[in-house]
């Protein structure tokens, strides 16, 4: 039995809010028949809702409050126009720390993508049902672990004293000092973003697979088709979805890498590997400036949803 | 019906407001529940605090709640504050309270603290003046700070058959790092030994060489007025020089540059991974106390506490650690019933809560002495203020001190020694800044990226450029 309130005729092609020409039945009244009759599964809503408008929204205006007033702790903050969006923007701190958040956001974005997607088709070629799943929980456990402790264990195996230098020394070869050397700041802080996160997309990327339908292969196969044009053809344009879902994902975070840095910074490499999320703290946080710290984060947001929006239009996300 | 219903409805939603304020009419001298928010001042643990507390209303007549923040401290006590809950105390150090009373976030406590008679007769004048703002308090005490000084290993020392009673120059410490790392490399096998070890975040250790050339970390006024950071002044370059030098030839551990302190404290007493460091008075007691219950105490670990280099005008120059105090927030409830709670800390009496703990649980009073319990000495007499900074106050009642700590403490009152803080510009200093700029000049000269006279100027410009120095 079809719906009374679904798919009516003379509704179908109204925008929101508007009215049919002598009819009396609008869009929003339709929604709200709509709510009434799916009522059960509304109020299933309502704590995520909460949730959402307590925890995420309700902050969020708060911030974007605070970004234009003063800097004050206690009682009234008056309003201080753009006065912190000013100062922030013509910090070259805030600059560099762009720069930085770029580089690594986009370069991890890049191998993050491109690596898991090769561990994907790599682990999807193995035959053995026991080594496949081994090797997809090995790549995955290191997602598990905390930043500290990535942090931790990076050290252990860059430091001066550590296992890459003693392997060094085995052969003859100085000692070189890792986690200080400047030029290797950023591609340290990528390997350990790429040795955690891998995994992760790669089994993202391994589910879809496992979701395709097995004739395709079958008939590839009697077609004559080789693995490798089987993953051309078959496998790769059936990951299309999960590809720009990663992708828009991935861009979400570009500008948000805080915790992998906060456990690597160091005097001699913060000048390349300090990001935006890591200049709000300080700035902000540290020496109790709410107004700039919530000024900078407001940018960062609003680099995050431009960026998030480009690969979004990129990717023709919201196309089939 | 219906009215009915509803009649009783309402009734029974206002009946406990009614109540309440029925009650409340008799209460005719409400109890005043003072809030404080603290951080390393308390107990140990939630029970020991509990314990803390009720011996603080006892000694106040007040009723107290003292929430301890474990960790975290500086975060959590941004949120509560920016959320607006209340407090009637907040513990703080230094530059927080340059920060709070520039937003107008803590009382003016100028008057309060000038006119009490409790700090007029237990703290320092001097003390005081270290925490002026434009002339004004903002805090009150929490303890006396003391100040990082150069720790050695004698045990180690002595084996190689170094006086260290002649190590007067950047040369004699140069010379004395060099014949440490050949014999522990040479002898003990133990390759590469790097004897040093410089805790480079936020250049904090950095005072006693320093010293050499009589200067000073931080940003001053000069005498027109104008801002200046001595460690980016020409006269700084032998001692940048001198730590290049140090990590060049490998006497200077890299993980200076990366570790944390802790890690610089257990190679200094663990593992004996270095022989010489800067680190507070206090922690050369510490060192020995830790090796003593490790067993390793006098013969693999042995630390003394030095003054470091004299400068030209004859003195040895030492940093007094940022103050740490406790202010009243500007939206108190409570505030004369918090100042008490700050004039009681000052008093010898608070600081012996503050230092030896509870009475019962910590220690107890035979013959007039304190005696401490297993508790008690677990506790290393510190509950927030191992030197506690009434006058009046007699270290002695806290019976033996850790090997060391007394002679190290004692080097800063001697005729030769000026301990003083670094300097805040009068609360101006982006601490913050100051110290990434200056660490970033210094790693690059130390490890060789840039020649030292380069990184003093490529320094001074970046302040300059912050208007951190004029």
């Amino acid at each position: 039995m079809v719906s009374p309130d679904v798919g009516m005729p003379d509704c179908k092609d109204s925008g929101p809010g508007s009215y049919e020409k002598g009819g009396v039945v609008s869009m929003d009244t339709q929604t709200f028949r709509k709510m009434r009759r799916y009522k059960a599964l509304y109020i299933l809503f309502i704590p995520i809702v909460l949730y959402l408008l307590v925890f995420t929204y309700y902050p969020f205006v708060r911030g974007l409050v605070m970004s234009f007033q003063e800097n004050r702790l206690i009682g009234k903050r008056p309003f201080a126009g753009l006065s912190n969006y000013a100062k922030v923007v013509a910090d070259p701190d805030f600059i560099a720390s762009i720069v930085n958040s770029l580089i690594i956001g986009v370069v991890d974005m890049v191998l993050y993508f491109v690596l898991a997607l090769l561990l994907a088709l790599m682990i999807n070629e193995i035959r053995s049902s026991t080594m496949r799943k081994s090797i997809q929980t090995i790549a995955y456990i290191p997602y598990l672990f905390s930043w500290a402790v990535i942090g931790g264990v990076w050290a252990l195996i860059f430091d001066i004293k550590g296992l890459v230098n003693a392997i060094l020394g085995f052969f003859g070869q100085e000692a070189v000092f890792f986690l200080a050397e400047t030029s290797l700041a950023r591609p340290l802080i990528i390997g350990m973003g790429v040795w955690r996160s891998v995994g992760y997309f790669a089994l993202l990327f391994s589910v879809a697979i496992v979701g395709i339908d097995p004739t395709l292969f079958e008939a590839a196969k009697i077609d004559g088709a080789s693995r490798l044009t089987q993953i051309r053809k078959i496998i790769i344009p059936s990951l299309s979805g999960t590809m720009k879902t990663i992708i828009v994902l991935l861009s979400i975070g570009v500008l948000t890498h805080f915790d992998e840095i906060y456990v690597m910074v160091n005097p001699a490499n913060r000048r390349f590997i300090s990001t935006l999320l890591l200049y709000v703290y300080e700035t902000g946080i540290l020496n109790f400036r709410m107004g700039t710290a919530s000024a900078g984060a407001t940018l960062v947001m609003i680099g995050t949803v431009l960026i998030a929006t480009v690969m979004r239009r990129l990717t023709r996300y919201d196309e089939e | 019906m219906k009215r009915s219903i509803v009649f009783l409805l309402v009734l029974a939603l206002l009946a406990p407001v009614m109540l309440f304020a029925a009650g409340s009419s008799e209460q005719k001298t409400p109890v005043q529940e003072i809030r404080v928010l603290s951080s390393v001042t308390g107990g140990k643990d939630e029970a020991e605090n509990k314990l803390f507390e009720e011996a603080l209303e006892k000694a106040t007549g007040l009723s107290i709640t003292l929430e301890k923040v474990p960790s975290g401290y500086d975060q959590v006590l941004l949120q509560k504050l920016g959320a607006g809950e209340q407090y009637d105390l907040i513990y703080l150090n230094q530059f927080q309270m340059y920060t709070f009373a520039s937003q107008g976030a803590i009382a003016d406590l100028t008057d309060r603290i000038e006119t009490s008679a409790v700090y007029r007769d237990n703290v320092s004048p001097d003390e005081l003046d270290k925490i002026r703002m434009n002339g004004k308090l903002y805090a009150g005490f929490n303890k006396l700070e003391v100040f990082p000084l150069v720790n050695v290993n004698k045990a180690i020392t002595d084996k190689v058959g170094i006086d260290l009673s002649k190590l007067n120059t950047l040369d004699d410490y140069y010379n004395m790092l060099k014949q440490v790392k050949q014999y522990m490399e040479t002898v003990e096998g133990r390759k590469p030994y790097y004897p040093f070890f410089v805790y480079m975040t936020d250049v904090w250790d950095l005072q006693p060489w320093f010293s050499s050339v009589g200067l000073r970390r931080g940003v001053f006024f000069d005498a027109n007025g104008k801002k200046y950071a001595p460690y980016v002044d020409d006269a700084a370059l032998p001692v940048w020089q001198w730590l290049r030098k140090l990590y060049a030839e490998g006497l200077m551990d890299p993980a200076s540059f990366t570790g944390k302190t802790g890690d610089m404290r257990n190679k200094m007493w663990q593992s004996q991974d270095i022989v010489m460091d800067s680190d507070w008075a206090a922690w050369t007691g510490l060192y020995n106390n830790n090796a003593k219950v490790a067993g390793t105490y006098p013969d693999k670990v042995d630390v003394v506490g030095l003054p470091g280099i004299k400068g030209p005008d004859g003195v040895y120059m030492l940093e007094q650690g940022g103050a740490s105090l406790w202010a009243i927030p500007s939206n108190a409830k409570h505030p004369d019933a918090a100042f008490s709670i700050i004039e009681y800390f000052a008093t010898p009496e608070g600081g012996r809560l503050l230092s030896a703990g509870i009475e019962g649980t910590d220690y107890v009073v035979k013959d007039g002495k304190l005696e401490f319990t297993e508790t008690g000495l677990a506790h290393g007499k510190d509950h927030g203020a191992p030197f506690p900074i009434s006058t009046k106050f007699d270290l002695n009642t806290l019976g033996t001190m850790n090997p060391g700590v007394r002679e190290s403490v004692a080097i800063g009152k001697r005729a030769d020694v000026v301990v003083a803080p670094m300097g805040y510009a009068d609360g101006q200093l982006d601490a913050r800044q100051y110290y990434d700029i200056m660490s970033k000049w210094m790693s690059d000269c130390i490890m060789g990226k840039v020649q030292a006279a380069d990184a003093i100027k490529g320094a001074a410009a970046e302040l300059r450029s912050k208007g951190i120095i004029d």
